[in-house]
């Protein structure tokens, strides 16, 4: 086929999609010109295309279109439209007779039997919560592989639509009659009540979503359905931008629109995202109602993102100077920068914005007012009895609204004591759940008083089958501890996230016996350790914490090879790349190296352990808040061990090697400079150092953000120590003590390996 | 505080004016690069599945080290040979379970899981290779494109991003590409 050919044939090929197949015959007859190779060619390609096949390239996601195919009790009748997640249908449920919207979840979700899990345990909440301003559940089930949702039918349109219409009506007044919306007019008096009416309802029914522990995560005007009565009906409940479907890579993967999310959702790295992240984005749909324009936007979703992280007070009145000065307010505070400022709950939001509706003043108050009241105060500079006056009135004032700050904080104890908690359902090895006992204890940074602190918690527990579930654990970085009734232990670290409700995990409690052979043990201390805070000009801000570490026991040399490949055989888990498909008999004891974080956390794991703690290794090392990052407590470097570094020539330096297999070259690198365990050279406490040789994985979620605004990263792990690939004298001779740490994300790098901890029996 | 995309291309700067020793540096970022691809592959896969992630990263990892010139320009540069790495594992294996079937000795090789997965679409891994190769004679761009989408697991707006071009003409091309490649199964 020549190129022209070729190119024609594409040419072709994309207007025809556009072509109804009744009348592809025609057309193809009418284009090709009597070139009936062409022709054929062209049709065997669009028969191709529409060949439902599971055969995939990333754009073409089409979903197979099922109107008329049934699945369990529904006959699918008319395509309504399709998302991210799926292509929704309006369907007939034959058992009752009557019709319902039926979303047919993408086969991608459909094959990920944890989002379907998720999608499951959505429903079956959401099946529980019974309000008019939510769209009921009915059923989800999955039938041949397709997970699908019943829902109820919402006839009318969303409140995008409605918004694109009162736009257009305002622009063209003259068709102002002939154009039909629930709402009135933009501008009118009857606008502004309809629409707080509007967002009173949406956030009664986020309340009763919340209060049912479900957060929506993805509040924006398309998933405000509207009856035909105009009263809103919320659908797509945490599902659109749930991070655990998939993984998100990239923002570019991010799913639907970014103008809507709050600003702790445009972290990437955000600490907690709760109820109020839905209370700030129906503030924005509120926004965009009272301006008919978004708070913020840009060119990208990064440039939306930036804004929105960045922003700090926004007044609509500022892009709609004739929006009711109260109702600009409550959208203000409802979205207001710090979750800790908005309304603390839907209800709070839905009260104050019917007292607007009622004529009642509200209770949102703009920050600027207290402004105002300064700057009308230093213009008062006269008579002393006004000013008196003013300060009593400003007095009286300050007391009201203490006293609401006072009804706002018992209410927001009860919300987040409900909301803002996870649980883990433990699959125990070889034990019944309810012969287990838990322990568990969240490592909690304060910065105010410069400490980590490992604060225990009773956490409740139940049996669920042969699960043990654990339960009201609030979301950060968390350590549990699980005894079983013969005396067995294991250990699991996990920083949990708000959404991470029932997050499974499997533990295999070992036998004490035997157990802390090549452990020692080490007293309870205080460590000072660096953390690294953001500046608000970008630049880092060191910072040290001081965290009090409680007795334990760690292994006193790095994981081997040998004890790797016991695990690594029992679990079905690949070697390390370099040792090229078997362990040499001569590295069996010589320190593991090439381990991505998550399999040195599974093996420690499988060996009933944990990963060591960066404040761990360091006492250990026999390293107090004293020194920041010394060698040995001497200060006098470590011995290097024979050939580690300097010795031999750094392979890659020699330019006659360059064509040479990389992979044996790593290889040879390990074989060259890793030496045995016992070799490694001893420090305080009988602790085998591994500086100079490999890094090891140190399981501390990073500490970050700033000083006023604490972050976790639990994207992110610190690797302690030196590798002999690193020019480790120059290293040495430029800080005289080990440098500073990066976290770096969880993958596997050349040279790092791990060693184990343990925690004191309870 | 992960290894970024600046970090490789300045690297590979290092590597084309001459450099070996920036070899060494790179090594880690292409394996920061290649896992992230690698699970791409695995994503909506069962757990268990993920530790062939693991394999197949290991093994382009091994490939791409193992390249006679590895003159790559920039990060996006590199990322295509980290694909065409990806492609030829993932190819090899599918060819050497052919005759593995052949022989039936029913032994399993590793990342059979992953090769199966991809071909659960009803499209043979060799034939969907031959597929590719006579693409390219028409349309090299097209096929590389194909690539991109199906061994790299990459979307239609990153790969246009890769290839400095919109994000409707990828999704253009990938529609065309997957018809040809259907129509070249039967």
């Amino acid at each position: 086929m020549s190129d022209s050919r070729w190119e024609r044939l594409k040419e072709l090929f994309a207007a025809g999609l556009e072509v109804p197949s009744a009348e592809r015959d025609a057309w193809l007859a009418r284009s090709c010109n009597g070139d009936a190779e062409l022709r054929e060619e062209l049709r065997a390609l669009l028969v191709a295309h529409e060949t439902p096949s599971d055969f995939k390239l990333a754009a073409d996601d089409a979903e197979p279109d099922r109107v008329g195919s049934v699945l369990g009790d529904f006959e699918l009748l008319e395509k309504l439209g399709q998302g991210g997640m799926g292509v929704v249908y309006r369907a007939r449920q034959r058992s009752l007779g009557r019709d319902v919207a039926v979303k047919v979840l993408s086969a991608r979700v459909s094959r990920n039997a944890r989002a379907v899990e998720r999608f499951n345990d959505e429903a079956r909440r959401l099946g529980r919560v019974h309000h008019p301003g939510i769209a009921a559940v009915h059923a989800f089930a999955v039938e041949g592989g397709v997970a699908y949702l019943a829902l109820e039918l919402v006839r009318g349109g969303d409140l995008h639509q409605a918004l694109l219409a009162v736009g257009a009506r305002r622009g063209a007044r003259a068709e102002a009659a002939s154009a039909s919306t629930p709402l009135p007019a933009f501008g009118t008096r009857n606008y502004y009540l309809a629409i707080a009416r509007l967002a009173a309802a949406a956030a009664r029914a986020l309340q009763a979503a919340h209060e049912a522990g479900i957060v929506h995560r993805d509040v924006k005007p398309q998933n405000i359905l509207l009856t035909p009565a105009g009263a809103p009906k919320l659908v797509d409940f945490g599902i659109a931008h749930d991070a655990r479907l998939g993984a998100p890579q990239a923002l570019a993967e991010l799913t639907g629109t970014p103008h809507y999310m709050s600003p702790e959702q445009a972290e990437v790295a955000h600490i907690s995202v709760d109820h109020r992240t839905d209370i700030y984005s129906l503030g924005v749909v509120l926004f965009q109602m009272l301006t008919l324009d978004l708070p913020f936007d840009g060119e990208t979703s990064n440039e939306v993102l930036e804004r929105i992280r960045r922003f700090e007070f926004l007044d609509p009145r500022r892009v709609n100077p004739d929006a009711p000065a109260d109702l600009a307010a409550v959208c203000s505070q409802a979205m207001a920068r710090d979750p800790g400022q908005r309304y603390a709950t839907a209800n709070a939001f839905a009260d104050d914005l019917e007292r607007f509706v009622r004529g009642e003043p509200v209770v949102a108050v703009v920050p600027s007012a207290v402004q105002r009241l300064s700057r009308w105060l230093r213009r008062r500079t006269r008579p002393l009895g006004a000013a008196t006056l003013v300060g009593v009135l400003a007095a009286a004032w300050l007391a009201l609204d203490a006293r609401r700050r006072d009804d706002f904080d018992a209410e927001r104890l009860e919300q987040e004591q409900r909301l803002r908690t996870c649980s883990i359902a433990l699959e125990i090895e070889g034990a019944a759940p309810s012969a287990c006992r838990v322990k568990a204890r969240r490592r909690v940074p304060d910065v105010e008083r410069g400490l980590v602190e490992w604060i225990a918690f009773e956490a409740p527990t139940r049996v669920d089958g042969d699960r043990l579930v654990i339960s009201g654990l609030a979301p950060g970085d968390w350590l549990l501890q699980i005894e079983t009734g013969a005396g067995e232990r294991a250990e699991l670290r996990r920083f949990l996230e708000l959404g991470d409700d029932l997050l499974s995990a499997r533990v295999r409690p070992r036998s004490d016996l035997g157990m802390d052979v090549g452990m020692v043990w080490i007293d309870a201390g205080d460590v000072a350790l660096q953390h690294e805070f953001m500046l608000a000009d970008g630049s880092v801000d060191p910072l040290r914490l001081c965290e009090h570490v409680n007795g334990f026991w760690i292994d006193t040399a790095p994981l081997s090879c040998g004890e790797y490949q016991r695990f690594a055989d029992a679990n079905q888990m690949p070697y390390p790349v370099h040792w090229c498909g078997s362990l040499p008999e001569s590295w069996r004891d010589r320190p593991v190296t090439m381990i991505p974080y998550e399999n040195a956390l599974a093996c420690a794991e499988w060996y009933g352990k944990r990963l060591a703690t960066r404040a761990e290794m360091q006492l250990a090392r026999g390293m107090g808040s004293g020194a920041p990052f010394p060698l040995d407590p001497a200060g006098v470097s470590i011995a290097a061990p024979p050939g580690a570094f300097g010795a031999g020539p750094r392979p890659t330096r020699d330019s006659s090697q360059s064509r040479e297999d990389g992979f044996a070259r790593l290889h040879g690198w390990f074989e060259a400079h890793v030496p045995p365990s016992n070799e490694l050279p001893v420090g305080a406490n009988g602790v085998r150092s591994s500086f100079g040789v490999v890094r090891e994985w140190v399981d501390d979620v990073p500490i970050g953000g700033s000083r006023t605004d604490v972050k976790f990263d639990p994207t992110c792990r610190y690797r302690i120590g030196m590798a002999c690939d690193e020019r480790f004298a120059a290293v040495v001779a430029r800080w005289g003590f080990e440098p500073p740490m990066a976290a770096v994300q969880t993958v596997a790098e050349p040279l790092v390996g791990f060693r184990c901890a343990r925690t004191a029996r309870f | 505080m992960s290894a970024g995309g600046s970090g490789i291309t300045a690297s590979l700067q290092r590597l084309r004016d001459g450099d070996r020793s920036a070899f060494a540096d790179i090594a880690p970022l292409v394996y920061d690069e290649l896992h992230v691809l690698a699970r791409r592959q695995m994503n909506g896969q069962p757990k268990g599945h993920t530790l062939q992630a693991t394999a197949l990263l290991n093994e382009a990892f091994e490939r791409l080290l193992r390249q006679e010139n590895p003159l790559w320009n920039d990060r996006a540069h590199f990322l295509s040979a980290a694909v065409c790495a990806m492609r030829c594992v993932l190819v090899d294996h599918a060819r050497k379970r052919g005759r593995a079937r052949r022989a039936a000795n029913g032994e399993r090789i590793p990342l059979d899981d992953l090769v199966e997965h991809l071909e659960a679409g009803g499209v043979d891994l060799v034939e969907l290779e031959d597929a590719l190769v006579a693409m390219s004679a028409h349309d090299p761009r097209m096929a590389r494109i194909a690539e991109h989408s199906f061994f790299g697991g990459l979307s239609a707006a990153e790969i246009a991003n890769l290839f400095d071009l919109s994000t409707r003409t990828i999704e253009r091309e990938l529609k065309f590409a997957r018809a040809w490649i259907l129509r070249q199964q039967r």
